[in-house]
């Protein structure tokens, strides 16, 4: 552990120079009880947490473990960091102890009954940087590590993302129609989501409900997220099979989430969706989001940002013009455009503080 | 007043815009809203209608009568 010390000097009675220096706060000279006991003493016996479970809490609280497979036994003691408070779950049998007396080598653990913490429940995180490759030839038992391995569901890639993203995951999409969608939810950390069609010949075909009120089906929603999410290098491509009857439909759904600084491609034509409700592009609700090289045509609405969203469009393309909206944007929303614009009978329409510049 | 931007072909409403104060060649800016025409056409009327409704034939526009919007850089 870095120790750092501040000193105070003292010019001397004449100001020609110090007359003394003073160190008054060193991890070895700050005193945290009677025993004797320094910030240096404490805080070399200082643990991290670790992103699998592990469990050393702050200083000041006794250690707990809470990942055992088995019961504590008297030599987990004092020796180990444990102290009277601390708590140890054993997993596999589901029980859970305290301990009464830390005494080295004679601890006493007392069992308090069933453990009623499911650590299937404990948020996990990436441990490094991964690509999954997705195929419709491939199989969702491979382990879609390569090419010649890809699974064959989007879905079965976006199940091994755990909800704290801390690194780059790449989901390289083959050429095909999938007939699922996309959904992300609750995904967090400084990583990135990146899923990468391999051409402009990835079709998802599959919806889902939406979470943007007034809308019934999407075909990716995004929902609570924060942390960078994109399509990039080629766009997915919507056409949702079947007929929806009256459901509005959208694109792409993006609730509550900050995706940048990476962008979203998709290509979406009306005309491929059989409904006899609204057909929207991409809707951004309270989101901050990066719109690039879409392409949306014969849609009511391409883009459409509300509730204080920010959108940036940049040459994003496609005509909206039977009876369409092409940027929408209300309720204290912002649409910053670059480059090229889809279009629609109204290009721009802006309500209740929305704001398109 | 209220101002429409309807499909050229279908004459099919796209956007209404509600009490109309102003507008220009492009623009109509209304009470809480504005729109910006794109490939549609729109008129300034008194009378009511719906987005998604069809707009009859032969309504008279009344855009002179509305103060011109200044175009803004």
């Amino acid at each position: 552990m870095a120790t750092y010390n501040t000193r105070i000097k003292k010019r001397n009675a004449s100001n020609t120079g110090w007359d003394s220096i003073l160190p008054i706060t060193t991890a070895e000279n700050v005193l945290i009880n009677e025993q004797g006991d320094t910030v240096a003493t404490h805080m070399a016996d200082d643990v991290q947490v670790t992103n699998t479970g592990q469990t050393e809490p702050p200083h000041g609280l006794p250690k707990c473990k809470y990942d055992a497979t088995v019961a504590p036994t008297e030599d987990n003691d004092s020796s180990e960091g444990y102290a009277v408070g601390s708590k140890w779950i054993d997993t596999t049998h589901a029980k859970i102890y305290e301990c009464v007396d830390a005494t080295g080598g004679a601890a006493v653990w007392q069992e308090n009954g069933v453990a009623s913490v499911d650590t299937t429940d404990i948020p996990r995180a990436t441990t490094a940087n991964a690509t999954y490759y997705v195929a419709t030839t491939g199989s969702d038992e491979n382990d879609g590590l390569s090419s010649d391995k890809a699974f064959k569901t989007i879905n079965k890639a976006l199940n091994l993302i755990p909800q704290i993203v801390n690194h780059i995951i790449t989901i390289n999409i083959a050429d095909g129609s999938y007939n699922e969608a996309i959904t992300l939810r609750g995904k967090l950390g400084g990583g990135k989501i990146v899923f990468k069609p391999a051409g402009t010949g990835v079709i998802l075909t599959g919806y889902t409900n939406a979470v943007t009120s007034s809308i019934d089906k999407a075909a990716i929603v995004v929902e609570k997220c924060y942390c960078s999410i994109s399509i990039i290098n080629k766009p997915i491509v919507i056409k949702p099979s079947g007929n929806l009857g009256s459901s509005p439909f959208v694109g792409l759904d993006i609730l509550s989430s900050m995706t940048t600084p990476n962008w979203f491609m998709i290509s979406i034509n009306g005309n491929d969706i059989t409904t006899s409700g609204e057909k929207k592009g991409i809707v951004v609700h309270s989101s901050i989001t990066y719109l690039y090289s879409c392409a949306i045509s014969k849609c009511h609405q391409a883009i459409t940002a509300l509730y204080h969203a920010k959108v940036h469009s940049y040459n994003n393309t496609g005509s909206n013009d039977v009876s369409g909206t092409a940027l929408y944007a209300l309720r204290g929303a912002t649409i910053s455009k670059e480059g090229t614009q889809p279009t629609g009978a109204t290009n721009e329409l802006t309500e209740k503080g929305g704001v398109i510049r | 007043m209220n101002g429409y931007i309807y499909n050229t072909e279908t004459r099919k409403i796209a956007t209404k815009i509600p009490n109309v104060r102003a507008c220009n060649d492009t623009t109509i800016k209304g009470d809480n809203s504005m729109a910006v025409i794109g490939t549609g056409q729109y008129i300034i009327t008194d009378a009511e209608y719906s987005e998604g409704d069809i707009l009859p034939e032969g309504i008279e526009d009344k855009r002179a009568e509305v103060p011109v919007l200044p175009i803004q850089y």
